[in-house]
């Protein structure tokens, strides 16, 4: 029976237990010390240590790909509201159930991993085993277990995919920690810090297959912020139009068509955060000289572009023709 | 104490690895001491021969060290003490249904599910809770497997930076699931 009235023995435990996830943790003398001051404290830290595991064990699961249920409202996200609850997320393909706190992952676990990358503004296809084709952007990482070549997992950056139909297992890839099922066949993914954006060509692409299970069809577009959810339209002929050179806005948030730009260019490019609510509608043809490109880009937003010691800026203000 | 290897015969002493052995050796009052203050008193030097055995089987590390066993002896401790819980459940289950129970398994499958949905309800809360850049690193780290180094380039943070964000998730994840058992009076 634990002694719940012991609360300071209990935050002791926790702190102690949430140091002890980290990789290079060796304070053993200081941690026993603790352990042997009061005989109430092993059976906290034993009691905090497997709170945690159960508690992580709710993400985590190893027999097949369950998603996990969803709070959100889905009548909320197909409004366009902002849903109040959050998202849930798949298992990863590379973790496994922990029975043990420590994550005892051994170099071999990544060996087994397929990696796809690409460098800033170099460009990549793949060819997967059942045909499906993928177009990578820069900055892109991807990567898939040699045995289960129907889940990828987008890290960063961003593909276009055409899938091979397959309806005994499906496609998915996971971005941001959410699934992405695809429904056939030609959709365009994105994933950079916190948000993942989704656009279709032809086919569907089921959105948290087991939860939420919204269906995105082709036309539509998708783009997730942390854990707000909103839907558009995008023209069927313009997803995934990087992979020609041109990017395609109508009133869209223009951080992002920076971020965007600065994926398919390979240079690193920073927004003022006063922009952050601005929007952009416009064509943006990739094929000049990237400083060009920009320079076009913030004259066309009605912003001003500077270059940086890293790369470029664009900031509020008039843009200017040449410098 | 003597440590005698996992398996009986001189092909299994052969194939000890004598680093491994020495490192052992070398921590052995170490590990005694960090499984007596776990509470393991009498059964600690069965512990340790049973940790021993763990490590030489276990799958080859590229690096074994002393933290290295400290983690697996901790991780035994933690093994014993989930043991110990589900026996004390399973009596308190038996005791309830009386004698003529069968189905001594506290959570059958269908029940499984259903708490696992609820459990899973609970923690998105808690990772909610966290702020959208605390939340976004477990995930990534925990879900998708990213180590902390590249969630640090990722994010723009310091290594321990990340690492605090994470522990502050650990830590609310705990405390969350110690509440839930408190209330349902699994504790």
């Amino acid at each position: 029976m634990v002694d719940h009235s012991n609360k300071a023995g209990l935050d002791s435990a926790l702190d102690w237990v949430a140091r002890m996830q980290a990789s290079d943790f060796a304070d053993w003398e200081a941690h026993m010390d603790w352990l042997e001051a009061d005989t109430a404290h092993p059976m906290l830290y034993q009691q905090a240590a497997l709170a945690m595991s159960m508690g992580l064990s709710a993400f985590d699961r190893v027999q097949g790909r369950d998603v996990l249920p969803v709070a959100s409202n889905v009548r909320q996200l197909v409004v366009g509201n902002r849903p109040s609850a959050g998202w849930w997320f798949p298992v990863g393909a590379a973790i496994a159930a922990s029975i043990a706190v420590f994550a005892m992952t051994s170099p071999q676990a990544v060996e087994q991993d397929i990696v796809y990358k690409t460098a800033p503004g170099a460009r990549r296809d793949v060819r997967l085993a059942d045909g499906t084709s993928m177009a990578l952007n820069g900055n892109t990482v991807l990567r898939m277990k040699h045995s289960a070549q129907r889940q990828i997992v987008l890290e960063r950056g961003e593909a276009f995919l055409r899938v091979t139909r397959n309806v005994q297992e499906p496609f998915e890839i996971i971005a941001g920690g959410r699934i992405f099922r695809d429904v056939g066949t030609e959709f365009n993914i994105s994933v950079d810090k916190e948000t993942v954006n989704l656009t279709v060509a032809e086919g569907a692409v089921a959105v948290d297959p087991a939860g939420a299970n919204v269906r995105i069809d082709a036309g539509k577009a998708m783009s997730i912020v942390g854990a707000d959810a909103s839907i558009g339209k995008v023209n069927p002929g313009n997803v995934g139009s990087w992979r020609y050179g041109r990017l395609v806005y109508a009133n869209q948030s223009l951080p992002q068509v920076v971020s965007d730009l600065s994926r398919s260019l390979g240079v690193p490019i920073q927004v003022s955060p006063d922009l952050r609510h601005r929007r952009f509608t416009g064509v943006l043809h990739l094929g000049a000289a990237p400083d060009t490109v920009i320079l076009r880009f913030s004259e066309l937003a009605g912003v001003s572009g500077a270059e940086t010691q890293s790369g470029w800026a664009i900031s509020a203000g008039k843009g200017h023709r040449g410098q | 104490m003597r440590l005698v290897s996992g398996d009986s015969g001189s092909e299994a002493a052969a194939s000890i690895d004598p680093s491994l052995m020495e490192l052992f050796s070398t921590n052995q009052a170490m590990i005694l001491r960090y499984l007596r203050a776990q509470g393991a008193d009498e059964h600690a030097e069965d512990l340790l021969q049973e940790l021993w055995i763990k490590v030489q089987r276990a799958p080859q590390v590229e690096h074994v060290s002393r933290a290295y066993l400290m983690k697996m002896a901790h991780n035994l401790v933690l093994d014993e003490a989930r043991s110990a819980t589900r026996r004390k459940q399973r009596d308190r289950v038996w005791h309830v249904d009386g004698p003529m129970a069968i189905d001594v398994d506290p959570a059958p499958d269908a029940e499984q599910s259903l708490i696992s949905r609820e459990s899973l309800k609970r923690m998105e809360d808690v990772l909610r809770q966290l702020g959208p850049r605390t939340e976004a690193i477990i995930r990534r780290h925990r879900i998708d497997g990213v180590p902390q180094r590249q969630l640090a380039l990722e994010e723009g943070l310091s290594l321990s930076a990340v690492e605090k964000h994470l522990q502050k998730a650990y830590r609310a994840i705990a405390q969350a699931q110690i509440e839930f058992d408190v209330r349902e009076g699994h504790l």
